[in-house]
């Protein structure tokens, strides 16, 4: 195989011809591929195994990048730039609608007691978002989809206010006092 | 590093490229395509890069680009999606290498025909890239960012999840996979043109929504795939360093617009210093710095918090520092016009300062907390004193090198106390929490500063009243900073001019106590510190007279004529003794015991008296003064063994005046005594303080160095010890 030295090591080469080999040899036409149509959000409550664990990570990770988002909404509501903040409020909503709903076990799938605490974070940091945003009737969505959802577990320590853990009844009061604030 | 990232990430592209043609059949048709095909792994490159990259590839695949579009692809309805895709993106690179407007236009084109199939990631993929060039290349810097995050929203977030099911099934590397293979790259190129080509391409403004972006591929996304996007290739170590301004002291309260233009500022400066190190003020140094503080100026406009404004400063007060060094090193004075000021620098400390109790948190340092707010309060304040020092120094060379030097002598003069009244306003007890600890030296450095240069006032030949205030600089100096002996011997040289040199001891006396008297310097000598042996021993000259009068009137030079000069007064000492111990025998011979008592001399030893009020330090000049050997001889007559016959009156008279002038050699030769005790004490103590000289030099070139902190609490004591007085 023939390989051009513009300057670069042999060793460098070989690395990342492997690291490609299989598609380089049979080299994909773009027409053929497999690509999975099913949402994730489908029949929670039956996720096991190497499913549920994928599961969990893309929630953890989802929660992580809402943390980077309250971050950065936090950031442009002390700068008032409104521009910015109705740019970012057009990115962060269908982020929730599509991205994030779709990680949140749902009702009429059963939710599943071990994404329970996970959903609840995913909750939290979206409203903890959407507080930033100044978007006081969705909170109140948020909090009111709270309230149904963890009857009962309001002793579950959740982790807000960001960065911080509290039991989700006391996160949930927090989390009024800041809506009615806003 | 941006190059560099750049440069290896375009050369494996470039290897894996060629594989892959190199694989294929050979044709023109089957290279092209595989290059097309791939060219999300190359896209990112410079344009300079990449048009030499494409360059090779048409040699390789024996058609240009362009040809193998024209030849190869079908164009209107008879053309596929997959022809369709490829001339997209065969116009979208060359845009890319081109900068031709035309061709993105013609990109777009192209993949506005697939819009019908962008349920699929590889068109969406294209699509949505290519439409956020298309904003950045008509300069809107918002709708980019709005495309940008569209571009993420719609394929990456997507892409993700398919990635994750692949990489569970362990498919990623094979051909299955498709597209969703490629998310890594997708993580360099969203990277690359956040980071990178925005800035190229000028977009200087409402990029903050984009720091979402930038944090999500911090967040375990760039550079986390090493099995395919070697690290060395990877732009991971820019994003880092971009995330940390971004969330660090140095940000505008999260702006990545600001972060960015600093970054870019920083990358500008670094090329000037560079410049400067290398070709001295070339005209291509000049470009590169009217660059830089054309960045600066750029990123001082986007600021928005003091934070931002503090960042800014405190890098571009350095480059103004850097710049008169060099004209001072260099010895010329080129134009160079730098719009940022000392004076709007001590402004912007003082806001900080005036909020530091309570209101810090408004202007930026939310995130990185109060620390950092009175960690960047040093930081400013550490350049406002350096760039301080090297405009006065720049200024006082310029004075001495000139005939008529006077006004940049009075330029030094005004910098220094510039900083002095700075200092005086913001460290009034020398306990604030704003002041770093090197800030004390520097005070000590200031008046010294102005001491000295008024010292070359007219030529060298200041007035009285100049003298007179050198004279004040120079105490107050070392009221601050009493270890440094070149100072001392300024403030005597200062007195001697104005003919004042018996002031000398008095004037200093106030700088013995505190040295003497310090609880600071007690503990930091009893606990071993850094120089703590040199410290101790300036603290036991400056109650010793002699040893402040060596610090005053001489010199590291002088040290071995004065090391000679105790030599010469002991051999001196010794010839005493033998001329008494002649005149002992003398005595013996004139029939009076030796060891009975000599009546008291009524002649005072008056030249040895005056010698010893005020021990000459020029060794030997008093040499004169004292009684000599031979003198004493010649006043008294030859007494020969074989004389005639001794007169017992003249024996009595002879008796008396031998008795006599053994009573004066007696009292010179304790005079001597002292003096040499005196020396023997003083001079290992003077030779101490003058041999660890350097000290002064490390606290000017080292803000962290541990004896700051003593200066510091040495000027608090003595600012609290002054009040109780």
């Amino acid at each position: 195989m023939m390989i051009p030295t513009t300057g670069a090591s042999s060793r460098l080469a070989f690395i990342l011809i492997v690291a490609l080999a299989s598609a380089c040899a049979s080299p994909w036409t773009g027409s053929d591929y497999y690509e999975p149509q099913a949402k994730l959000t489908e029949a929670d409550a039956h996720l096991e195994g190497e499913a549920l664990e994928q599961r969990k990570g893309q929630m953890r990770r989802a929660h992580r990048d809402l943390v980077s988002l309250h971050e950065t909404a936090r950031s442009l509501r002390r700068h008032r730039s409104f521009d910015d903040i109705r740019v970012f409020e057009g990115f962060v909503d269908p982020y929730f609608e599509e991205h994030v709903q779709s990680l949140l076990s749902q009702e009429e799938e059963g939710w599943h007691s071990e994404l329970a605490l996970l959903d609840a974070n995913l909750l939290f940091a979206q409203a903890a978002v959407l507080v930033e945003l100044r978007e006081k009737r969705r909170v109140g969505r948020v909090i009111r989809e709270i309230a149904k959802r963890f009857v009962g577990m309001e002793t579950m320590l959740v982790e807000y206010p960001i960065g911080e853990q509290s039991t989700l009844a006391h996160a949930l009061t927090d989390l009024r006092d800041l809506r009615h604030n806003i | 590093m941006k190059h560099r990232i750049l440069s290896s990430f375009v050369l494996c592209a470039g290897l894996l490229l060629a594989a892959s043609a190199n694989a294929s059949t050979g044709d023109a048709d089957d290279a092209w395509a595989g290059y097309l095909d791939y060219a999300y792994i190359y896209s990112s490159a410079s344009p300079s890069e990449l048009g030499v990259r494409l360059n090779q590839y048409a040699r390789e695949a024996g058609v240009t680009l362009d040809a193998y579009m024209a030849e190869h692809l079908e164009t209107g309805s008879r053309a596929s999606e997959l022809e369709k895709r490829r001339r997209a993106i065969g116009n979208f690179l060359q845009y890319l290498a081109t900068g031709k407007s035309a061709r993105l236009e013609q990109a777009w084109l192209a993949i506005r025909k697939l819009e019908n199939r962008l349920d699929r990631h590889e068109n969406r993929y294209w699509h949505r890239y290519i439409d956020a060039h298309r904003a950045l290349d008509t300069g809107d810097s918002l709708e980019f960012t709005a495309r940008t995050l569209r571009l993420w929203n719609d394929v990456i977030v997507d892409m993700e999840t398919s990635y994750e099911t692949y990489q569970t099934l362990s498919l990623n590397d094979a051909s299955s996979s498709g597209f969703a293979a490629a998310l890594p790259y997708l993580y360099e190129n969203v990277a690359r043109l956040v980071l990178i080509r925005s800035q190229r391409m000028g977009a200087r403004s409402s990029l903050d929504p984009l720091a979402a972006v930038v944090r999500f591929l911090a967040d375990d996304r760039l550079g986390a795939y090493p099995d395919v996007i070697d690290p060395k290739a990877s732009s991971r170590e820019y994003l880092d360093a971009i995330v940390a301004r971004l969330n660090g002291p140095e940000s505008d309260g999260g702006s990545l617009s600001f972060t960015l233009a600093l970054f870019e500022a920083g990358r500008y400066h670094d090329l000037a210093r560079a410049k400067l190190a290398s070709d001295g003020f070339s005209s291509e140094t000049l470009d590169a710095v009217r660059m830089a503080v054309g960045a600066y100026q750029s990123a001082l406009s986007r600021a928005r918090t003091l934070q931002a404004q503090t960042a800014v400063y405190s890098r571009v007060l350095r480059q103004l520092g850097e710049i008169h060094a060099a004209k001072q090193r260099l010895g010329v004075d080129p134009e160079v016009e730098i719009p940022f000021s000392i004076a709007r620098a001590i402004k912007i400390y003082a806001a900080l300062d005036r909020d530091l109790a309570d209101d810090w948190e408004k202007h930026g340092y939310h995130d990185s907390g109060r620390e950092s707010y009175v960690e960047a309060m040093h930081g400013l304040w550490e350049e406002i004193q350096e760039t301080s020092f090297n405009v006065a120094a720049y200024y006082h060379d310029r004075g001495v090198r000139e005939k008529k030097g006077r006004e940049s002598l009075s330029d030094a003069v005004s910098t220094y106390s510039r900083y002095l009244t700075f200092f005086n306003r913001y460290a009034k007890s020398g306990a604030e929490e704003g002041v770093p600890d090197s800030a004390f030296f520097a005070a000590h450095d200031a008046a010294r500063g102005i001491a000295d240069a008024i010292l070359q006032y007219d030529g060298g030949n200041p007035s009285t009243k100049q003298l007179e205030t050198a004279t004040r600089q120079y105490v107050e100096a070392l009221e601050i900073f009493p270890f440094e002996s070149g100072v001392w011997s300024s403030a005597a040289l200062a007195l001697e001019r104005q003919g004042r040199d018996s002031d000398y001891l008095g004037a200093t006396q106030g700088i013995a106590d505190r040295v003497s008297e310090s609880r600071a310097l007690d503990n930091w000598i009893r606990a071993e510190k850094e120089s703590a042996g040199h410290f101790d021993a300036l603290r036991r000259a400056v109650v010793d007279d002699l040893a402040v009068m060596y610090l005053g009137f001489s010199s590291a030079k002088e040290l071995g004529e004065l090391e000679q000069g105790v030599e010469t007064l002991r051999e001196r000492r010794a010839g005493l003794e033998n001329d008494i111990a002649d005149l002992r025998g003398r005595l013996a011979l004139l029939g009076r015991p030796a060891s009975e008592p000599l009546a008291e001399s009524t002649e005072p030893a008056e030249a040895a008296e005056a010698d010893a009020e005020l021990p000459d330090v020029a060794d030997g000049a008093n040499d004169s003064e004292l009684p000599a050997k031979a003198d004493a001889d010649s006043e008294l007559p030859g007494v020969a063994a074989s004389g005639p016959a001794p007169n017992p009156a003249d024996d009595a008279e002879e008796i008396a005046r031998i008795a006599s002038r053994i009573d004066e050699l007696d009292t010179a030769r304790a005079r001597l005594d002292e003096q040499i005790e005196a020396r023997a004490r003083a001079l290992p103590l003077f030779k101490h303080v003058i041999q660890r000289d350097g000290l002064a030099e490390d606290l000017s070139a080292q803000r962290t160095h541990p004896v700051h902190s003593l200066v510091r609490r040495m000027y608090v004591e003595g600012n609290a010890d002054k009040e109780t007085r």
